[in-house]
């Protein structure tokens, strides 16, 4: 057994480096990083607490006036959009005693009143009245302090998807997204009007570490095995439709399909992952109506290409975006070590044909939700590794980040070059099911770890 | 026939179908089912609201033919899902049975509902309201429409229709 992490016990990080064997022919990862419950503080302080991360679709908030809360690491958080249609972050607390501020999910208020002792705050987050304050005898010194909530250090959108920093030491957000903003902008440019998130949001939370729904996403090795119920149930469909039995409505991506193609994993700095395929069905896609549009209104071809390619993006560290038959964001708030909510959205081209938008939901339905038919076995499965791998070590060091190690490149494949991007690693290939992808995350996740250590 | 005989009726068959669910007698539980059946389990768009359109907004669940509920069925009894490969025991409890609606087209029938599962020593519930619409087959009430308004939606790993 390696004795690099068990001779510093559990009681403090002094070496976040000892959690991982990152050598040219060995990459590893130590089970703690999934059970340790000091890492996980460290984590939410470090990971979470310390960066850029995703809160909310401009689309959630529309109006002056709305709000949307949501949580950055441990904080409560409440996006607002002003009467001067600017958006802004807070935190969702009262600054008089800390009381929680907005309890609904989202809502519009124009003012907000805080429930214990009626201070008053805007939509710009100003604090615009404190219940009885003459004769309250304040000293002289309280009207020249500042009584509005807190701001976030930063708040900024890309392509309407919106990201806070509660520290202001972060790189630029154009920076952290990197080259990556390339692929967003193939979920983005899908519309003219751009995208919408369609109502009704859907939460679960599973008994596991939060990495393991990191990893699960960009894990393509598992899809046969775990999901081999919904591949023979979209074959069976297929072969129904075929007898005339009965139209197959739904048009699933087909996972039988798809040995034999091209696929691919990018790395980006700040830990961003992106896994690519090919779809031979690329007309069940509910996008294929808008194909001609798309064309003619001058959308890079590139990019055209690519929004009907299978598509899985990994940001750090809190947000994915997956496009395989329809698309999804997936927004992981970990709770605690092993507890993890998840809250999942639809998101959709804006003025999208009515039978593009039937078919996209039920795709939705179908793959992505907790009462699907193949997401409940990826959770059955993060439980499971949670149960018998991680709580009770058989070994110190997990073995799942070596398969595809001999088709890495340093840098962009031609692939990459061909549309201008520049990852840090590629691996592209026929059937590519490679793990050297999870990399990326956990070198910027020590990365972040060893950088507060050595604060 | 009396209204409270149509209700007896009426009550005979969401009991019947909890029964089916929570002995697993899935065949008997589709044969419940018309063949173009709707089976709707609505998301929720705010704290108050669910939504209200499945051809425009998410579901959790939603089919509309049998056939969804014939894939499901098929996917319990292949054993080849890890989600399945502990079926929990389960329990359902429905009361405040009510019928809302008699017309040309069956039964209007409004109840509340509370399923508790349990699996591998955790015990865990769901909730909300059932709307049905139940039609005259010769010999037999049939389901033509059920709603399930699930209460609890944030929901504990995941579900399967015989847990709502």
């Amino acid at each position: 057994m390696d004795m690099r992490v068990t001779e510093t016990g559990h009681t403090a990080l002094t070496d976040p480096g000892r959690y991982f064997i990152d050598e040219p022919q060995a990459f590893n990862v130590h089970r703690d990083l999934f059970r340790d419950q000091a890492l996980f503080e460290l984590e939410m302080a470090h990971v979470f607490e310390a960066g850029w991360v995703f809160l909310c679709h401009e689309s959630q908030l529309p109006n002056p006036h709305d709000f949307y809360t949501t949580q950055l690491g441990r904080t409560p958080v409440v996006v607002l959009r002003g009467e001067d249609g600017a958006l802004r972050g807070f935190v969702n607390a009262c600054p008089h005693r800390g009381t929680r501020l907005y309890t609904a999910r989202h809502g519009t208020a124009q003012v907000q009143m805080c429930p214990y002792h009626a201070w008053c705050f805007d939509s710009a987050g100003h604090c615009v009245k404190i219940k009885d304050q003459s004769q309250a005898g304040y000293a002289p010194g309280f009207d020249g302090e500042r009584h509005d909530l807190t701001p976030l250090a930063h708040l900024t959108s890309y392509q309407g998807f919106v990201f806070g920093a509660l520290r202001a030491d972060v790189p630029a957000l154009a920076d952290y997204l990197g080259d990556t903003r390339f692929f967003i902008d193939t979920f983005a440019e899908q519309s003219a009007q751009g995208m919408e998130i369609l109502p009704g949001e859907v939460t679960y939370v599973y008994r596991g570490n939060w990495k393991l729904q990191v990893e699960n996403t960009m894990d393509i090795y598992h899809l046969t095995t775990v999901h081999s119920t919904f591949a023979k149930i979209v074959q069976q469909r297929g072969e129904r439709e075929a007898s005339a039995a009965g139209a197959d409505k739904v048009k699933a991506v087909n996972l039988g399909a798809l040995s034999g193609l091209q696929a691919g994993t990018y790395t980006f700095p700040h830990g961003h992952t992106v896994f690519w395929g090919s779809d031979p069905l690329r007309e069940n896609r509910a996008l294929w109506a808008m194909r001609d549009d798309l064309l003619t209104r001058g959308v890079d071809a590139h990019k055209v290409e690519w929004m009907f390619r299978p598509r899985v993006l990994n940001f750090f560290p809190n947000i994915q975006f997956v496009d395989s038959a329809c698309m999804q964001l997936r927004v992981i708030r970990p709770l605690a070590v092993d507890r993890t909510e998840m809250t999942m959205f639809c998101l959709a081209p804006r003025g999208e044909p009515r039978e593009g938008r039937r078919r996209r939901l039920r795709q939705y339905e179908d793959f992505f939700n907790a009462s699907g038919i193949a997401t409940p076995d990826d959770v059955a499965c993060y439980e499971d590794i949670h149960a018998g791998g991680l709580a009770h070590a058989n070994s110190e060091w997990i073995q799942g980040f070596s398969r595809g190690m001999q088709y890495v490149v340093d840098g962009p494949d031609s692939h990459a070059r061909e549309i201008g991007i520049r990852p840090l690693e590629s691996c592209s290939g026929v059937e590519v099911q490679d793990e050297t992808v999870f990399r990326g995350f956990y070198r910027e996740w020590r990365r972040r770890l060893e950088a507060a250590t050595h604060d | 026939m009396t209204e409270a005989a149509t209700l007896e009726q009426a009550r005979r068959l969401l009991f019947d179908e909890a029964a089916c669910l929570d002995q697993r007698r899935w065949d008997d539980w589709l044969a419940l089912y018309t063949p173009d059946c709707e089976f709707w389990v609505p998301a929720w768009k705010d704290e108050f609201v669910p939504t209200a359109d499945p051809q425009g907004e998410v579901s959790l669940v939603y089919y509309d033919s049998r056939a969804g509920l014939e894939e499901r069925v098929w996917r319990i009894k292949s054993t080849a899902a890890p989600a399945h490969r502990v079926l929990p025991r389960t329990c359902h409890a429905i009361s405040n049975v009510r019928l809302l609606e008699v017309t040309a087209d069956g039964l209007a029938v409004h109840a509340t509902w509370r399923v508790d599962s349990y699996k591998e020593k955790i015990a865990s519930s769901l909730f909300g309201f059932y709307d049905y619409l139940l039609t005259s087959q010769p010999g037999a009430w049939r389901i033509a429409k059920k709603k399930i308004t699930l209460l609890s939606d944030c929901v504990p790993s995941y579900f399967d229709l015989y847990q709502v």
